[in-house]
This record gives C-alpha cells, structure tokens and sequence, in this order.
C-alpha cells in the first residue's frame, strides 16, 4: 500500500484553558502587582539568611536602645537592638509556614469532605451538610482563637486550630461543584467503562473542579494569614520569645507607641501587604479562570 | 409566609444544638484535667475526686452533654474560676459595650460603604472608582489591630485629638468604631459597587431613560432600591467580619467588652468563662444569619418562599 499525502489545511494552533488563562492573567495589572507581591514574600521566605542584614534573634548590644529608621537599619530597631527590617524578614517565614500548613490541612479535610457529600448525594451529604453548616455558624476568628487557647499557645496548635475552622467553604464550593460535574458526559462515561467511584471522584472529576478551589484557596491564605497574625499578637502564637512573627512583633511594640512609630509600623505594614498580595493575586485568578461563568 | 418563617426557625433547632455540642466538645479536648487544674498542686487525691464531682466530670460524656444542655437552656453558664462569679453575670456587664461599638462601627461601615460603592459603580473605570477599590482592598486585607495602633498613634499621641482607650460613649466611641467598621465596610461597598453595575444594565434602566426621567430620579428610585438587595445577602459575613473586628479593637483600646473578655479568659484558662463567651458569640452570629434570611424575601418580592 503506498502512502497517499494527505492534503492538510493550516489551523490556528489549539488554545489549552491554562494558556488562555495565563494571557488573562497577565493582561490585568493588578494581577501583575499581586503576583509581584506574593513572590516578593516567597522569596523573602526563602532567602531570608541571605537578604537580612543582620541577626533576627540576637540583639546588638552596640545599640541598646530603640534606634529610629537611619541607612544601616532601615527600619529602626527594636528595644533590644534587634535590626526590625531583618526581623520583618524572617517574619515571612513564620508567616507562609503557618499558612501554608494551615491551607493543607483546610484543603485536604475540604476536599474530601465535599467530594463524598457532593458524589454521593443523599443522606451522606444532609448529614454532611449539616456538619459543616454548625462549624460555619461560629465566626471563625472567635472559633480559631477559643480552639488554640484550649490546645496551648503554640505554632502547631495555630496550625492545627486554622486548618480545622477554614475547611468548610472549600467544602461547600467543592460539593457545588461536583454536584454538576457528576452528570457531565465524561463520568457517565467513565463509569460505563468500569472506572471506580474513587478513580471518578479523584482522578477524573477533581481536575475538572479545581479551578475554583485554587481561586478560593489564594483568597483564602490572605485571610488565614490575617487571622495568624491575630492570634499571634493575642499571645496564642509560638511560645518562643525570640521568634520574630509579625504579629508577635506588634504586641511587643505595643509598649514603645508613644517613644518609637517605627516598632509598630513596619511589621504591620508586611502584614497589610502580603494579605493584599494574596487577595490581589486570587482576585485576579478568579477573573482569569473565570471561575464564576462556570 | 409564616410557613416559612416556621420552617426556618425549626432548621434553626439542629444548628442550635450543634452549637451547644460543639461548644462542649471544644472544652472536654482541653488537654489535661479540670479538676487537677482547679485544685493546682496543693490539692490532694480526695479533694481533686471531690472538685470533679462537684464539677459533674465524674459523669459518662453523654450524661454530661445532657447536663450541660438543661444548664445552658436555663441560662446557667457555671461559675468563672478566676472570680468565682457566675458567666452570666460577667457575659451581662460585657454585653452592652460590645452591642454599641458594634452598632456605631455597623453603622460607620453602612454609611460609608454604601455611599463608595455608588460612587464607584456610577464613575465606573475612572479615577473615582479605582480609590473607592483600593480602600475596599485595604479593608479587606488590613489587620484590624495594627489600624488600630496607627489610630492611637495618629489621632490619639500625634495630633493629640482623641482619647485611645477606656469605656465612654462619647468621643471615646469614635476611634474604635471606624477601626471596627473597616472589614465590613468593604464588604458593603464590593457588593453595592457590583450589584449596582450589574443593574444600571438591565433594560428597564434604558428604558426610565429614554423615557426622559433625570439621571438623578433614574439612579435614587429605579436603580438604587433594587441594587441594594444583594446587600442583604452579604450582611452575615461583614456581620462577622465586624464581630472579628470588634474582638481585637475592645484589646487594643481597652475596651470592657466581650472580646477582651474572651482573650483574659483565655489567657487565664477560665473555661467556663471561655464556653459561655463562645456560646454567646455563636448564638448572636446564628440569630443575625437568621434574622437575614428571614428578611431576605421580604425585601425581595422575587424570592419565592419555599
């Protein structure tokens, strides 16, 4: 049989939703600013040894005394001589690690939980529901700080009390989700060829929700980083005197507001725009994934 | 209609009593024992046995949780730790100065988120619009207790205008209200803002338009009033952006309020004080979602009651 050519006609090279997502996004300024922002962080985070001037937790006993903004501390020191700018620094770290884990937590337990209730249907998801409307109808700072003054002030009981009251939105946005996507084509599909309701719900339906879950989780990790900070300057935060958290920083700032602006400003202000980073960046994604047409 | 306000009220029931058992739960995962915790070190395994039984723990789980429902229903929180007063008593003095900063700073957050977010919509992408978004994304993203330092800061030690801590309601009222009302006020004016642009589309716009009606008759009586029924919607989560708010404001202006109450008696390991404070704070959340949901129809004649 000899080979025919085959007369081929030129067409427009096919357009993936994650490229056209990704043009979007880089079409909205504001997206621009907040991914700038959230990278500025991660990079902070990162090479926070490296960037920072001087030593986050030893002082300088050079200068003892709260030292205002000048070249070689740029944003003034603490009452024990610590460089604030070095400490702002390392706050990322503490910052991302806490919210990080605490989004983990809320993505797994979410996930899960609004996949079965959504795939299932029925009594499985009343019952579910239910649940999930009685943690929802605590406001969850109130819970978030009632959960780690129980447990102990530490990082892993903030980590452990925020995962454990963020949860319920992605489960309720996951289970909407799943609730459409369960009568689309390629699950009937899926499950005629003989595809297990695990393999449907994880391998087949979850790729196709996650859009929204990804938007929600970046809005959410603003919040969550808010309500860190918070429990942390409400004394909840890491037992540790040393560590240079943000809100920790501000709770000890507190007692120099009339000597030092700078002790709680700085701190604040990386708090402030590492939040609006996060929200700029899920706004964005939002926009881009076109998450609410869907 | 009263079918379905009944209906709501009786779906109301089984959140009430998760609220309770949750609420239980959360104090019996405290790790250690109460009772050890009471007595301290002085005590003894005879005086440990008897604070436990005066406490009930001696009790299986669900004759406790009974115990704990038929206490909680008549209102009876247990006595503090710290003070040897009884919850309710303290819950009562604390009530009053957290519903005012809340109700002012409710009340800076309507009038002022409003308002922003009209402007915004009807100056759509111009200058106007883009502040009126920026504040709204500092709202959403600011921590509520580091405004509340720079207030103290700017108003209170700079410019010398204003008290920055202690109970008064008088100029007292005014820093931790607008500090409080920042959360919410953002979450009004992105609603009112996109709710209103959506609506100053729709047809019957165009059409009070084109029929003559002054821009000004067109936006107050046609557009407005229907756009601010999303609104409503919106009001149990700025309401508990609000109660987040308030918490931190009464600590950082020394406020004798519930919030500041909650984070002593934490600090204290005041548990009963600590689970009538949660209880008291989840039922008011509850009741206002309720109380939304139940006046959502009514403002909007569309909804169908079912």
């Amino acid at each position: 049989m000899s080979a025919r050519t085959i007369p081929t006609v030129e067409l427009a090279p096919p357009q993936s939703p994650f490229k056209l997502a990704v043009r979007r996004l880089f079409r909205n300024p504001a997206s621009i600013v907040g991914l700038f922002i959230v990278l500025m962080v991660l990079f902070a985070a990162l090479f926070a040894p490296w960037i920072a001037p001087y030593d986050p937790i030893r002082g300088d006993l050079a200068n003892k005394y709260v030292q205002p903004p000048s070249v070689e501390h740029l944003m003034g020191t603490d009452a024990l001589g610590r460089d604030i700018f070095t400490r702002v620094i390392y706050g990322s770290q503490i910052s991302l690690y806490i919210s990080l884990s605490a989004m983990a937590i809320s993505l797994s337990i979410g996930i899960v939980v609004g996949m079965v209730a959504g795939y299932f249907g029925g009594w499985v998801d009343l019952l579910i529901m239910r649940g999930v409307d009685i943690v929802m109808a605590f406001p969850l700072l109130i819970l978030a700080i009632a959960l780690t003054g129980i447990l102990g002030p530490s990082e892993l009981n903030i980590i452990l009390a925020l995962g454990l009251v963020n949860w319920t939105i992605i489960a309720r946005i996951v289970r909407s989700q799943v609730l459409t996507a369960k009568e689309a084509e390629y699950v009937t599909a899926g499950r005629s060829l003989g595809a297990t309701d695990l393999s449907l719900m994880f391998r087949h339906i979850l790729p196709n929700i996650i859009a929204p879950v990804i938007v929600y989780a970046t809005l959410g990790l603003g919040t969550i980083i808010l309500a860190e900070s918070s429990l942390s300057f409400l004394g909840l935060g890491s037992a540790q005197q040393a560590t240079p958290s943000w809100g920790k920083m501000l709770t000890e700032s507190r007692q120099f507001i009339r000597s030092a602006w700078w002790m709680p400003f700085y701190p604040g202000l990386a708090i402030l725009v590492t939040v609006m980073g996060f929200n700029l960046l899920g706004d964005a994604l939002r926009d881009a994934l076109d998450v609410r047409s869907r | 209609m009263t079918k379905y306000i009944a209906l709501r009220v009786i779906q109301f029931l089984p959140t009430l009593l998760g609220i309770y058992f949750l609420t239980f739960m959360l104090v019996r995962v405290l790790p250690g024992d109460t009772a050890v915790i009471l007595e301290g070190d002085r005590g003894d395994d005879a005086a440990i046995a008897a604070t436990r039984a005066r406490l009930g723990l001696d009790q299986p789980l669900p004759t406790q949780f009974v115990i704990f429902l038929g206490d909680m229903v008549q209102g009876n929180f247990g006595t503090s730790f710290i003070t040897n007063r009884p919850v309710v008593d303290m819950i009562g003095d604390a009530f009053w100065p957290s519903v005012i900063l809340a109700t002012c700073a409710m009340l800076v957050a309507v009038a002022v988120g409003i308002p922003l977010g009209i402007v915004s919509a009807l100056r759509h992408n111009t200058l106007w619009d883009n502040v009126a978004r920026f504040i709204a994304l500092i709202g959403v993203s600011i921590p509520v207790f580091w405004l509340g330092l720079q207030m103290q800061i700017l108003f209170g030690l700079q410019l010398r205008l204003l008290p920055i801590s202690g109970l008064g309601y008088n100029e007292r009222l005014i820093l931790p209200a607008v500090t409080a009302s920042f959360g919410m006020l953002a979450i009004l004016m992105r609603i009112t803002r996109s709710s209103m642009l959506e609506v100053l589309n729709q047809d019957y716009i165009r059409t009070a338009t084109s029929k003559g009606l002054n821009r000004r008759t067109v936006v107050t009586r046609h557009a407005l009033t229907n756009a601010l029924l999303p609104i409503v919607t919106v009001w149990g989560t700025g309401f508990a952006s609000l109660l987040s708010g308030t918490l931190l404001v009464e600590v950082i202006f020394s406020w004798p309020g519930m919030g500041r109450m909650l984070v002593n008696a934490i600090s204290q390991r005041d548990y009963p004080t600590v689970q009538g404070l949660v209880i008291t704070f989840a039922l008011i959340y509850a009741l206002v979602n309720l109380v939304v949901d139940l006046i959502y129809p009514l403002v909007d004649p569309r909804i169908r009651y079912s």
